[in-house]
């Protein structure tokens, strides 16, 4: 059964269709949420990567199965998953966060908690507030590319596939950007702070 | 999440390719100034290829009765007027005494009067499905889930009989049952790396003693012809005693290393520092090895596959079948678990013959080695010769030069060595180690005697023996990250005709 029959199968309520559906693809859902949360946290509660999986899959089949009804088969039915399993995990963590039960959590407070845990020495707030602004001057895909790189982290590889260029094109690309940044960083740095009148 | 950002499926999308350009352009620009969208883009195409592992069960068991109770219609009260109600009232009362003075009629002793006229006749019991039948009218879903529906006899009866919607429930878990069936796998190419000991490779009618690197797939067959060792991909260490026959290769859909015992035995320790999966084979049954850091031996005895733990617990399960752990000098079989009687051995065999060098980085210099993203071809060309690949340098400045960035970076490590195969007709290659944070270059520098020219050699050359290069003093630490490779001649100063330089199996070694 391809996918496009599963999820017709699952809508018709066919007998079967959706445990094979948690079968085939729950293990999938489960290693997005997992990956997700020790992404964003650092650590795994196998409690919360669980209530991220029931989540999203029972979510599928809320209110007469209308999410697993938006699904159009622009994709293939597993990244579909990783990608809502993504999603709901992120709000998850805000969520959580804002009833106080993550205490590990980062995500609203830096724009990188992965370079924030790795550096000893974070930049100071004004700093990087200075770097941000510099960076929304930035051209679409410079800043990007910096964020893919610095703030998660990736590959090259994994940056050239998101990027849609070739492996060995992200290096030159990233230094020109970061030459790009640097040049923004200077210029706000020369520039004469707004007189309030 | 904005209303303005796209919807999941478009960045699923996305991650495969399967956008038009402007699609693409519009998800991107999006992710550039969102950073939950661009989160999910990075994990999403992370996760993509990820070999996920299976569900809890307790996880899965509650979420396939969850969506089945969501997917039984619920009964909702319908809103009724006050004169209705009251009419249903009155009905259901007519039909209470009906009922009631019936059943009396009923409790009377037989006579032949009371059964000529009978006033009301009685609705037909409703039977229980037995659970022969329950089974026998789904022959779709048995044949797709035979586990579910092979019980044994003794467990039929200990089921109680259960109501037609007992079906929407899950069934308990059954034990599970080992199949003999085994998945089709698709192989892809690996390298070994570090090849010691007298081993050789047999592809179709040839025969090729290897060392070094050498690149092999599914169907070569890696015969020791005495003690031999390797590395798998410069990770896992392979140690095969004499007579030994072994076929190994990547199964990519899977993440694991196939390894397919022919005769003899095999003793591997895998990296210790990352958990690696391993599928064993004896060419007819197939066993599962789970995350092992342990060292072990996989053998074919009396025509079956064995597996002994030598160094730590491991699980194990014939594929499809139930997991068994294994402790460090216990052996599987397909009868069970038991002491290993041959642990001493395989010790013994073991501390004689491991490697003793490993590859700190390796590229063997083809095409499936660059396609992996190992390393990457700044300077030089890749070709092929007969069947075997090299780089070629090209010119450059008055310089042959070929250089390869390590994407799979090295840290530093002054007693590593750098060994490659050369041919050239040059007078001297020289070979340049960038070290970007020290702004200095780390330079070696080797004679080519005529008798060597124009004909593959090996080189080593220890870091100790480099010279500091436009630096005073370059001070190197583990933080530092060796990132590039550069091997060079020149054109004019050779042994006779236009310089040429060609390189292959790119080693740095550590012992």
């Amino acid at each position: 059964m391809d996918d496009g029959e599963l999820v017709r199968a699952c809508l018709a309520r066919s007998p079967g269709a959706w445990d094979e559906l948690i079968e085939r693809f729950g293990p999938v859902v489960y290693d997005a949420a997992g990956y997700t949360l020790r992404r964003v946290l650092g650590s795994t509660q196998r409690e919360d990567a669980e209530n991220v999986v029931q989540g999203v899959l029972l979510g599928l089949c809320e209110k007469d199965f209308h999410r697993l009804r938006s699904f159009q088969g622009r994709s293939s039915l597993r990244t579909w998953l990783i990608s809502v399993t993504t999603r709901f995990a992120l709000n998850y963590v805000r969520t959580e966060k804002r009833k106080g039960s993550l205490r590990l959590l980062r995500l609203e407070e830096s724009g990188d908690e992965l370079t924030e845990r790795e550096s000893p020495n974070p930049l100071p707030l004004d700093e990087r507030e200075r770097v941000a602004r510099a960076m929304e001057s930035m051209p679409d895909r410079d800043r990007l590319l910096l964020k893919l790189c610095y703030f998660d982290g990736l590959s090259y590889r994994t940056i050239a596939g998101i990027l849609k260029m070739p492996m060995n094109s992200v290096s030159p690309l990233l230094s020109r950007a970061k030459e790009t940044l640097r040049k923004a960083l200077e210029i706000r740095s020369e520039a004469p702070p707004v007189s309030k009148q | 999440m904005r209303d303005s950002c796209p919807d999941s499926e478009l960045l699923a999308a996305s991650v495969e390719s399967r956008l038009t350009a402007d699609e693409e352009w519009k998800v991107l620009n999006h992710a550039s100034v969102c950073d939950d969208c661009r989160r999910e883009l990075a994990i999403t195409r992370l996760r993509s290829d990820a070999v996920p592992d299976p569900l809890p069960d307790g996880l899965r068991f509650r979420l396939r009765a969850s969506g089945t109770r969501r997917r039984t219609r619920s009964f909702r009260p319908a809103r009724v007027s006050p004169a209705a109600s009251l009419a249903a009232v009155l009905v259901l009362s007519l039909a209470a005494i009906l009922v009631v003075l019936f059943y009396r009629d009923d409790e009377r002793p037989f006579s032949a009067s009371s059964v000529s006229i009978p006033a009301i006749r009685r609705l037909p019991v409703l039977e229980i499905p037995r659970e022969e039948e329950r089974l026998t009218r789904q022959p779709a879903e048995r044949e797709r889930d035979p586990r579910r529906f092979s019980r044994s006899e003794e467990e039929r009866k200990r089921t109680k009989p259960r109501s037609e919607f007992a079906d929407e429930l899950p069934d308990p878990p059954l034990p599970r049952e080992t199949r003999t069936e085994t998945a089709a796998r698709v192989f892809t190419e690996l390298t070994l790396t570090d090849v010691g000991g007298e081993l050789a490779l047999h592809r179709g009618q040839e025969r090729q003693p290897i060392r070094g690197i050498v690149t092999v797939r599914e169907g070569d067959v890696l015969v020791a012809e005495k003690p031999s060792s390797f590395h798998i991909e410069g990770r896992h260490a392979v140690v095969l005693p004499r007579d030994a026959r072994i076929s190994v290769a990547s199964s990519a859909g899977e993440q694991a290393t196939w390894l397919s015992v022919r005769a003899g035995h095999v003793l591997v320790q895998p990296d210790a520092s990352a958990a690696s999966r391993w599928i064993l084979s004896d060419g007819r049954h197939v066993l599962v090895v789970e995350k092992t850091r342990a060292r072990f031996a996989a053998s074919r005895e009396e025509a079956s596959l064995t597996f002994a733990a030598l160094s730590d617990e491991v699980s194990v399960a014939p594929e499809g079948g139930r997991a068994d752990t294994v402790r460090a000098g216990e052996e599987w079989t397909p009868r069970g678990v038991a002491r290993c009687a041959r642990a001493a051995t395989y010790q013994g065999q073991w501390a004689s013959g491991r490697p003793r060098e490993r590859s700190a980085f390796f590229a063997a210099c083809d095409a499936e080695d660059l396609r992996r993203g190992r390393w990457t071809l700044l300077e030089g060309t890749l070709e092929r010769e007969r069947s075997s690949p090299f780089v070629r340098a090209v010119e450059k400045r008055q310089r042959l030069a070929a250089t390869l960035r390590l994407d799979h970076r090295v840290l530093w490590d002054l007693d590593y060595l750098v060994r490659f195969r050369c041919r050239t007709n040059a007078k001297s290659v020289r070979i340049e180690i960038p070290v970007p944070q020290n702004q200095g270059t780390l330079l070696g520098e080797l004679e080519v005697v005529r008798d060597a020219t124009n004909r593959w050699i090996t080189i080593e050359l220890p870091l100790r023996r480099f010279q500091i290069v436009g630096a005073g003093r370059i001070l190197l630490s583990s933080y530092d990250r060796m990132e590039s490779l550069e091997f060079s001649a020149s054109p004019k100063e050779t042994h006779g005709g236009r310089g040429h330089l060609e390189i292959d199996d790119i080693q740095i070694l550590e012992r």
